[in-house]
């Protein structure tokens, strides 16, 4: 099975609903042939509004969608040859499997002997052969995903577009279809664009991540970019589990906390508050007299990880070891320790870098 | 609860049921009266009432008036109902909860002043006791529910499937036809059912726009039961009661039928 | 999320048009009609005439004929509402608390009076009430009595026969009002040690009374409006304010009258279906 892969560019894209903030604002972005990119974003940060507008299903206030080169902006959703995937996958409940399937080419009137192998083709490539003449209300969730995403593929689009494909399955069925999805779209070499609030998901699925909040970009990278290099503390915060510190830079321009010395990488003007973050397995705890003092708190075993609490004059962070890593197994509720980081691995946002 | 509290509510529950169809299952037995007038336990048995029935001339044409009544209103129902129930559901216009409110607001009015108001304004008009005058005044009690049901199936239709076949490239008027218009089907069928038996069965309004010369079959009816009591009417009323029960199968079996197809 | 589809007024509009057109013509114009009727001068012998007057109303309001009937119709609707509730609940909570495979022809079966005719109904009830009927040939049959008893053509058989249509509104109002309650809580209370008959009284009843005030008050204005019950069972003997309109436009004849009658009648809707918002506002708190 092939099908086309074409070159999206979204410019100045805005959606204005009349009421309130706009719920796309400014939004430009260029997702290269075959490429994989998640929108990511809590809910209302305009994510879904943004695949909708693509699809043609909600029209831009302002802006233009370009395929190719191809204006899309002012064509009619049936003229756009983009396959979507719904969140509660709308699959036609009135038709077959392969109705469904089929629905697409014939409203692009391919004959019945190739609508007949192309269905077959999609259905093999989804793994669902010989659920042809069931009915969707037949199938399990995953199934149901899955006839979604043949439905779509089958037209051979230009575009694949996933709204929450996942989050209506169970956990475990969700890291299986994130395997089989990343799987086609490679095979197929089909540009896709995957809305999602998951982090973890968007992380493990995508060359690219755009992280959107309030109708903005935040941030557009790699998932190695936008985890370890966040544009701002939004972005830190929502990308992985992450400690923030307030912290004010002394004489000598050096960060502190509670008056001590932090290590961080940079220096900043007497006076100037900041906010210090580190993600959880960054925290090193040592004896009690290097760095910052703090005691614990809290020690929780979660599984693959334990998480330290622990807090200090005037600040509190948590602590991640993989469990597999014994030194935290000596630690105890009411100890003290030195809280340390290395410099290298601290972000640091000047204080109000989320306001706007 | 205790066992003898238990089975003291299960007869009770069956005591109210039997108040519930007592004078149902009465007037089927009543039927089979050969007497003259209506005794419960009758004398005789008989099916001379049924005879009777089918040979009493105002009966005959009171069902064929009522028959062909009630089709003219369930079509004009679905013409006029369909498209504004689709406005309802699937558009996005102002005041659309007004108008929702002004389709179905004929249910807020006692039928007993409603019939009256007909009367009134039909009789200067010339439409007391013709077809016009009837059918307008069912469509008045049978659209609203018409809007409200189809108006609900719309409403309830999966969502984003609309969306979904016009991504697959349908245009809007295939969408329409292809995927709007089989799934609120179900909703169609019980909606004209619904309309159906209720102007069949319609007395209140029709008393007040009928006359010696059109008169439905619930209006002949209630006028026999008025001036005489004879078994005749429970063996009219048995036949109205299989024609709804079946009715109602029918109506069941197809939406489920469509049901199974849909869902 | 937001609503994304575009506005369409004129495409709404176009489609709802056939709709408003036919509910304007079939109850709004004589919805007007009849209030405008309601102000017409009386002639004699049913001649109309048009103009303005207030004779009706003040008939109305002074002739104790009138009050006496708004009185009957209030007294009747509410004892028929609570025989119905009385009936009607007991079989909710019956049905709500069914598991079995039955319970769909049991739903069935306790609404099935209104796929029956209310010509039909009130004909069944002759057959039990009736002189010759069932309960009278039962009881002399067992020799309670020598003489019938007076069941229709009189208040008793008017009572029964309503409240009997009424019921499948109340049962139906009920089951709806208790299937938005969580099995949950009456678990919960049993579990905290509540009896059954305790957990019914703390925690079902109180939850329900919503759909109690809610399905009251559409017996309630049914009964009012009922035509067919009354004046079948009633014999001409029960005289209420339905059956009095019916009387005005169609025996005497006086059209402005039964217009006011009418009138009177919907005032009166209004103010039961005001008190009635009023409660359920304050059972739901």
């Amino acid at each position: 099975m092939t099908a086309g892969g074409g070159n999206l560019v979204l410019a100045g894209l805005r959606k204005d609903y009349g009421v309130g903030d706009p719920a796309v604002d400014r939004l430009d972005l260029e997702i290269a042939k075959g490429e994989f990119v998640a929108l990511l974003g809590p809910s209302g940060c305009g994510k879904t509004t943004t695949l909708r507008m693509i699809a043609g299903l909600v029209e831009p206030s302002a802006g233009r969608i370009l395929l190719d080169g191809d204006d899309l902006t002012a064509k009619p959703v049936h003229r756009r040859n983009i396959g979507m995937v719904f969140q509660n996958y709308a699959l036609f409940p009135h038709m077959t499997v392969a109705d469904n399937v089929a629905f697409g080419l014939e409203m692009r009137g391919v004959a019945a002997t190739e609508i007949r192998d192309r269905v077959a083709e999609a259905l093999a490539l989804v793994r669902l052969t010989g659920f042809e003449s069931r009915r969707p209300k037949a199938l399990s969730g995953g199934q149901q995903q899955r006839v979604a995403l043949a439905r779509a593929l089958v037209i051979r689009p230009d575009l694949l577009l996933l709204d929450e494909p996942l989050s209506n399955l169970d956990a475990k069925l969700r890291e299986e279809m994130r395997g089989e999805i990343r799987e086609i779209q490679k095979r197929l070499g089909i540009t896709t664009v995957f809305v999602t609030h998951d982090q973890a998901e968007a992380l493990a699925l995508a060359d690219r991540i755009a992280v959107m909040e309030r109708g903005r970009l935040a941030q557009l990278g790699s998932p190695e970019e936008v985890y370890e290099r966040p544009a701002t503390p939004f972005v830190a915060r929502f990308v992985g589990r992450i400690n923030a510190l307030a912290a004010a830079a002394g004489g000598d321009g050096r960060l502190r906390i509670g008056g001590q010395p932090v290590p961080t990488g940079d220096l900043r003007p007497a006076g100037t508050k900041a906010t210090v973050m580190i993600r959880p397995q960054h925290i090193t705890l040592s004896q009690p007299g290097i760095s910052l003092l703090a005691r614990v708190t809290g020690i929780t075993y979660v599984g693959d990880v334990v998480q330290i609490a622990v807090a200090g004059d005037g600040f509190s962070v948590v602590a991640e070891r993989g469990t597999a890593d014994s030194s935290w197994r000596g630690l105890a509720v009411g100890q003290d320790v030195g809280v340390g980081w290395p410099a290298s691995s601290a972000l640091v946002f000047p204080e109000n870098a989320d306001g706007r | 609860m205790s066992r003898v509290g238990t089975v003291a509510a299960r007869i009770g529950i069956a005591l109210l049921y039997v108040f519930i169809l007592a004078p149902i299952v009465l007037v089927f037995a009543i039927s089979f009266s050969g007497d003259n007038f209506i005794a419960f336990p009758p004398k005789t048995w008989g099916v001379r009432w049924y005879v009777a029935l089918f040979a009493h001339e105002g009966f005959a044409r009171g069902f064929r008036v009522s028959l062909t009544l009630a089709s003219i209103v369930v079509a004009l129902d679905l013409l006029v109902g369909v498209p504004a129930a689709y406005a309802i559901a699937r558009l996005r216009f102002p005041g659309r909860d007004a108008l929702l409110a002004f389709l179905t607001a004929p249910l807020l009015l006692p039928t007993i002043v409603l019939g009256l108001a007909m009367l009134l304004v039909f009789y200067p008009l010339r439409l007391a006791a013709t077809y016009p005058g009837l059918v307008i005044a069912h469509m008045a009690v049978t659209l609203p529910f018409v809007v409200r049901i189809v108006a609900t199936a719309l409403s309830t239709l999966p969502g984003d499937i609309e969306d979904a076949a016009a991504t697959l490239g349908a245009s809007p008027a295939t969408v329409f036809r292809r995927i709007t218009l089989p799934l609120m089907l179900p909703g169609v069928v019980a909606a004209s059912a619904l309309a159906f038996i209720l102007s069949f069965d319609e007395v209140v309004i029709s008393l007040f726009v009928v006359g010696p010369r059109l008169s439905t079959l619930p209006v002949e009816l209630f006028r026999y039961v008025e001036g005489r009591t004879d078994p005749m009417v429970a063996a009219l009323s048995t036949v109205l009661i299989l024609a709804t029960v079946s009715a109602v199968l029918i109506v069941e079996r197809s939406v489920g039928v469509m049901r199974a197809l849909g869902r | 999320m937001a609503d994304d589809r575009p506005s369409q007024p004129g495409l709404a509009a176009t489609l709802s048009l056939p709709a408003i057109a036919a509910v304007s013509l079939g109850f709004l114009l004589p919805v007007l009609w009849l209030a405008r009727m309601s102000v017409n001068p009386t002639e004699p012998g049913g001649v109309l005439r048009e103009g303005w007057t207030a004779n009706q109303y003040v008939e109305l309001f002074t002739d104790s004929f009138y009050a006496e009937l708004t009185l009957a119709s209030l007294q009747m609707s509410a004892t028929a509402t609570l025989c119905a509730l009385l009936v009607g609940y007991p079989i909710a909570l019956f049905l709500y608390r069914l598991e079995s495979r039955w319970k769909t022809l049991l739903v069935l079966l306790a609404i099935c009076p209104l796929l029956v005719s209310g010509v039909v109904r009130a004909y069944g009830w002759i057959v039990i009430l009736g002189d010759a009927g069932w309960i009278n040939s039962m009881l002399r049959g067992a020799g309670l009595i020598d003489r019938p008893i007076r069941l229709v053509n009189n208040h008793i058989g008017v009572t029964i026969g309503l409240t009997e249509s009424l019921l499948p509104y109340m049962t139906l109002s009920l089951l709806a009002g208790l299937g938005r309650l969580d099995r949950g809580l009456e678990e919960a209370a049993r579990t905290l040690g509540a009896s059954p008959l305790r957990t019914f009284l703390r925690i079902t009843l109180p939850l329900s009374l919503p759909a109690v005030v809610l399905g009251s008050t559409i017996c309630f204005m049914l009964a009012v409006s009922a035509f067919v019950t009354p004046r079948l069972l009633g014999g001409g003997r029960v005289l209420l304010l339905a059956t009095e309109i019916y009387e005005q436009a169609l025996v005497t004849l006086n059209w402005p009258l039964a217009a006011a009658i009418a009138m009177a009648l919907l005032a009166l809707f209004s103010v039961v279906l005001v008190a009635s918002g009023r409660l359920q506002r304050r059972v739901a708190e």
